[in-house]
């Protein structure tokens, strides 16, 4: 059985410790916020996770496209990884933003241009592991895959952008956005600290996440061209 | 003075449910991760020992 690299161990070490530091700063470094108190501290990690999300779909794109140049399995599984690390991700950051939102907004959720194309690109990624499973041959699902996260991305800066382009009342906390929007803040040095430490944890947090599932991907891909020629 | 300084709302709770998606949604793809890789580690095991069969019968023929 293969052994886990030395320098796999040393990113969860990095990645378990950079957590727990991210979660001591959002509970006892950053301030409260005057208006919302307590449930701003959702933002940090709220944004951090939709970030990773979104890197995740950046790097199954440029797979896909090298996939189809190389045509080399490798690719399609670096591919699916991050497309179903970033969909964990995703839902988080959905569903913390919805939390967020209840005693912001006074609603769970509402119809907007961020909600919606969140949503939308959600349901896009998760609609791609399941039409995965539907295809037999390998070298077709990774063509298909390949296709469909390029295709996919095309949601990624919609979404980036929504907030930016359409009238929404999702706050942009970055770059200040539209003036109807509900729930912006200024940020004190020690919130901008704590969010761009976030970041950089939840960047961390996804690498070694990608690490562990091509790995998986990689045995998973063994197993399957062994039950091919068994007929298993 | 510090009497009419406006006090943020108690949101906490919602703080505390926010984290504890965040956690507990990290926490089960962690352990999907190893559950997927422990089966496939044994289906492994069962694929090389047929192999290793498969092996030993060409000689043996």
């Amino acid at each position: 059985m293969e052994a886990k690299p030395s320098l796999l161990k040393i990113l969860d070490v990095v990645a378990l410790g950079s957590l727990i530091t991210a979660t001591g700063l959002v509970f006892f470094y950053a301030p409260l916020e005057a208006v919302m108190g307590a449930v701003q501290k959702v933002f940090y990690f709220h944004v951090a996770t939709a970030w990773a999300g979104m890197l995740g779909f950046l790097v199954a794109a440029i797979a896909g496209v090298t996939y189809l140049v190389t045509t080399r399995r490798r690719w399609d599984i670096v591919g699916l990884s991050a497309v179903e690390i970033s969909v964990v991700f995703l839902f988080i950051a959905i569903v913390t933003g919805s939390i967020w939102a209840r005693p912001t907004w006074n609603s769970w959720w509402t119809w907007d241009p961020r909600l919606t194309t969140a949503t939308i690109m959600e349901l896009v990624y998760a609609a791609y592991l399941m039409l995965r499973q539907g295809i037999e041959d390998p070298e077709r699902r990774a063509r298909f895959g390949a296709v469909y996260v390029i295709v996919g991305f095309i949601s990624v800066p919609l979404t980036f952008l929504s907030i930016r382009i359409f009238r929404t009342i999702h706050p942009v906390v970055i770059g200040g956005g539209d003036p109807n929007s509900q729930g912006t803040f200024d940020m004190t040095p020690k919130m901008l600290q704590t969010f761009l430490f976030s970041l950089l944890t939840f960047s961390v947090v996804f690498g070694d996440l990608m690490w562990h599932r091509m790995r998986l991907g990689w045995l998973a891909d063994k197993v399957e061209q062994l039950k091919i020629r068994y007929h298993v | 003075m510090f009497l009419f300084q406006p006090t943020p709302v108690d949101t906490s709770a919602y703080m505390i449910a926010g984290y504890s998606v965040v956690f507990s949604v990290m926490f089960v793809y962690v352990l999907s991760l190893f559950l997927r890789r422990r089966s496939l580690q044994r289906d492994m095991e069962v694929l090389t020992s047929l192999d290793e069969g498969d092996e030993k019968s060409k000689f043996t023929v």
